[in-house]
């Protein structure tokens, strides 16, 4: 059981972490500089390349 | 007005600052206050085993600000070599805070809010801490624009 989305497919924490959830937590930790980065290309595409 | 091309070194100064705003969040609320950790609001530190699972995604976000900060590195680089692009000290850290405070507003916003995966303070939860470090992101925004309206003025 996973404790984070009560996942009963994960026999822990760690498995329900690294194994069941590995690319929707990294999305999650990742997610700020994706915005980020998301913005500064826009600004750059809207700002111009000069 | 003057025909030099701000740009390069404005966009530098700000990826730079979004990098090295991560390093200091890492450094100073993960590991010197250790206030919190990147999933301590979906895993609180009370076993080894979720300290462990929490240090890897700590590590995860670090490489992000240590790529970041690469890039703005080589983009202040790039800016140094083109001719037309100023050299300006207070230009730069004008945008470094800039790229900070937009770190703090947008991880703040999306951390400490919307995902919940941690919060400032973790033991309080959301709390007055999670808005002192939106406002931090609001303050160092317009206080590196002013920098940088002031050092293009100055040209």
């Amino acid at each position: 059981m996973c404790l984070v989305c009560n996942d009963p497919r994960a026999a822990s924490v760690r498995d329900g972490i690294f194994r069941e959830h590995f690319w929707s937590t990294a999305a999650a930790v990742l997610a700020p500089f994706g915005v980020l980065f998301a913005m500064l290309l826009a600004l750059h595409l809207v700002w111009g390349r000069k | 007005m003057n025909a030099m091309n701000t740009k390069p070194l404005i966009s530098a100064g700000i990826v730079l600052g979004i990098g090295l705003g991560g390093f200091f969040d890492g450094i100073l609320f993960h590991q010197l206050l250790q206030v919190h950790n990147m999933l301590t609001g979906w895993l609180p530190n009370t076993s080894v085993e979720n300290v462990e699972i929490n240090m890897f995604w700590d590590g995860l976000f670090h490489a992000a600000t240590y790529l970041t900060t690469l890039l703005g590195l080589w983009q202040l680089w790039r800016a140094g070599g083109r001719p037309g692009v100023p050299w300006n000290g207070k230009m730069l850290v004008g945008a470094m805070f800039v790229g900070w405070g937009l770190f703090n507003l947008v991880e703040g916003i999306v951390d400490h809010h919307l995902l919940n995966i941690h919060h400032v303070v973790e033991r309080y939860g959301q709390s007055v801490y999670d808005y002192l470090f939106l406002a931090s992101g609001v303050v160092f925004v317009v206080g590196g624009s002013l920098a940088i309206r002031s050092a293009r003025a100055s040209l």
